[in-house]
């Protein structure tokens, strides 16, 4: 399910790549687009240090490129640099403990921004009510680029002066290595053909999810139905740290509650690192139905020693268990990121 | 006195996810069952009030809450015995009956403590991992508002024998007292990022739609 995208997109290359213990890295480089083609985000190259993992999200506004006019984008890019854990690109709501006006001016490339470093870009709680646009897990050398070309006559619809917020998640320690700088990028292509379905998105987190080392390997699912009317799935990934042993999703009825049948999964993963974005998914949701999800996790020595992992349990419970959180060497996730069509009301968020 | 309550409550707590076993590591490690399980299981639902296990009776109202990621859930959990606790889930699920879809599910492993009544319970009551999070708000799907319209809860204990228990209940979740963020989030016109809906469904309760703009 790879995207074909890196073939598909210019990859400008460097005069030479960058060789870092045997292994080559060719720089990517994504065109700078006209206003006619669309938006260019590109964040400054960064340095990740030995141990670190770091957050960062960047503020900006839609330019107006359409005389005040929505801007329909049909085609998204999104390239990382290896050592990258995520990439996430959320429409800004109301502004609790983060918001744009907090952070430092930074030169994005084809816009201009605001940057917060860390801080409260890694509480979750600030973006519970931001509409998902897109994401990406996809950082491999060999395939850091991920090119969604949208089905055909489907389209984001971004306002002008509505602002986004991108973030970005690098990891240079035991479970994941930035071998070269950190470094992402976005474009959104305008769609030229007239699209007439406006792509909705769907952002499920599992709540206070805990791996113990005495438990049974658990599994935590969940579902999330989407507003009314027929839709179908486009799109889908899921997102755990290195606990997470098995992410599936499922097409649900809106009404069992019995996990539904193998003949209606359509997501499956067992890499957490690189999780496959599922592109060109044509999965019919019927009216009243969503999306089911479950994590399957198996606890695991931590590499940071215990006494990191106990610390961060509130529950004190002294079992070395994993519990929600950001940092991948010492927490997990359960997140569901899931795209469809049409949207016939406001995005989806099942916190 | 003192010091069999200390007994009692030392020898009821029992360890995550609920079962002995051998390994010395496992912390306060419980029996597989509580109660007699070849009896008919007894399942009672509850939730966390001022952190400490509350009853949810049928009919009664639920406490919308605001857990550490963000959104506003439900925590629902339940006290059952004659039951093998040993790799057992719960579910939880907030149903519409109008339409009878379903507006938040979860299915978990919880951890267990065995009370003085032998039911086993959440082990932890001041935390919410040991009770279902239902995430119902902000909810893209319903024509009602969750807050303060009744609904139905499901709720089942699965052992991993394949036996399960179910409660099912009439339910009101209920922000609390003016707190706008909550009632904002679970009002049925809401459009996640959007501005806070200003509609009083003006008084509708029940399953005619929400009469709000």
């Amino acid at each position: 399910m790879r995207t074909l995208a890196a073939a598909a997109v210019l990859l400008t290359l460097a005069a030479c790549g960058d060789n870092i213990d045997g292994e080559h890295f060719e720089p990517w480089e994504l065109p700078d687009l006209t206003a006619a083609e669309g938006v260019t985000v590109r964040t400054p190259e960064f340095d990740v240090a030995a141990g670190e993992e770091l957050q960062d999200c960047y503020f900006f506004q839609v330019p107006d490129l359409a005389d005040g006019e929505p801007l329909w984008i049909d085609r998204t890019v999104l390239a990382l640099n290896p050592g990258s854990h995520h990439m996430n690109v959320f429409r800004v709501g109301e502004v609790r403990d983060l918001g744009p006006d907090d952070g430092e001016p930074i030169d994005l490339g084809g816009v201009q921004g605001t940057v917060i470093r860390a801080g409260e870009c890694w509480n979750s709680s600030n973006w519970a009510n931001w509409p998902l646009v897109v994401n990406s897990q996809q950082s491999n050398p060999d395939e850091p680029v991920l090119d969604w070309r949208l089905p055909d006559d489907v389209a984001y619809r971004l306002e002008p002066g509505e602002m986004l917020m991108l973030q970005i998640h690098f990891v240079n320690a035991t479970t994941q290595e930035t071998p070269w700088k950190g470094r992402a990028a976005v474009n959104f292509h305008r769609s030229q053909d007239g699209d007439s379905q406006e792509l909705g998105t769907l952002f499920a987190t599992q709540q206070s999810i805990r791996i113990c080392r005495s438990s049974p390997p658990p599994t935590y699912s969940g579902a999330c139905r989407l507003p009314a009317g027929a839709h179908t799935v486009a799109a889908a990934n899921g997102h755990f740290h290195s606990r997470g042993r098995r992410f599936q999703m499922f097409a649900w009825d809106g009404v069992s509650t019995d996990v539904p049948g193998d003949d209606a999964r359509f997501y499956e993963s067992d890499d957490w690192a690189e999780p496959d974005m599922s592109l060109n998914l044509d999965v019919p949701i019927a009216d009243g139905g969503g999306v089911w999800w479950s994590c399957d996790f198996e606890w695991t020595e931590p590499e940071v020693g215990c006494d990191v992992i106990d610390e961060r349990d509130p529950q004190g419970a002294n079992d070395c268990c994993y519990t929600f959180g950001p940092i991948v060497e010492e927490s997990e996730h359960c997140n569901v990121f899931a795209y469809y069509y049409p949207k016939t009301a406001g995005d989806i968020a099942c916190f | 006195m003192l010091l069999r309550a200390a007994a009692v409550l030392a020898a009821a707590l029992v360890g995550a996810s609920g079962c002995g076993d051998d390994d010395p590591a496992t912390p306060d490690a419980a029996p597989c069952d509580v109660g007699d399980p070849s009896a008919t299981p007894e399942l009672q639902v509850v939730t966390q009030v001022a952190g400490a296990i509350a009853p949810v009776t049928d009919g009664g109202t639920l406490p919308i809450v605001v857990p550490p990621q963000g959104g506003h859930i439900l925590l629902v959990g339940v006290r059952v015995r004659n039951v093998s606790l040993c790799g057992a889930t719960i579910g939880v699920a907030l149903r519409d009956p109008c339409d009878n879809g379903v507006l938040g599910i979860e299915r978990r492993p919880v951890a267990w403590r065995v009370a003085d009544d032998g039911f086993a319970e959440p082990a932890q009551p001041m935390e919410i991992s040991d009770y279902a999070n239902v995430a119902v708000c902000p909810n893209g799907a319903g024509d009602r508002d969750i807050d303060g319209q009744p609904y139905q809860l499901e709720v089942r204990f699965y052992e991993a024998g394949g036996r399960v228990a179910e409660r099912i209940l009439a339910t009101t979740p209920t922000c609390d007292a003016g707190d706008t963020y909550c009632t904002c989030d679970c009002d049925s016109d809401y459009d996640l990022g959007g501005d806070c809906p200003t509609d009083p469904d003006a008084g509708v309760i029940g399953c005619a739609p929400d009469a709000g703009p």
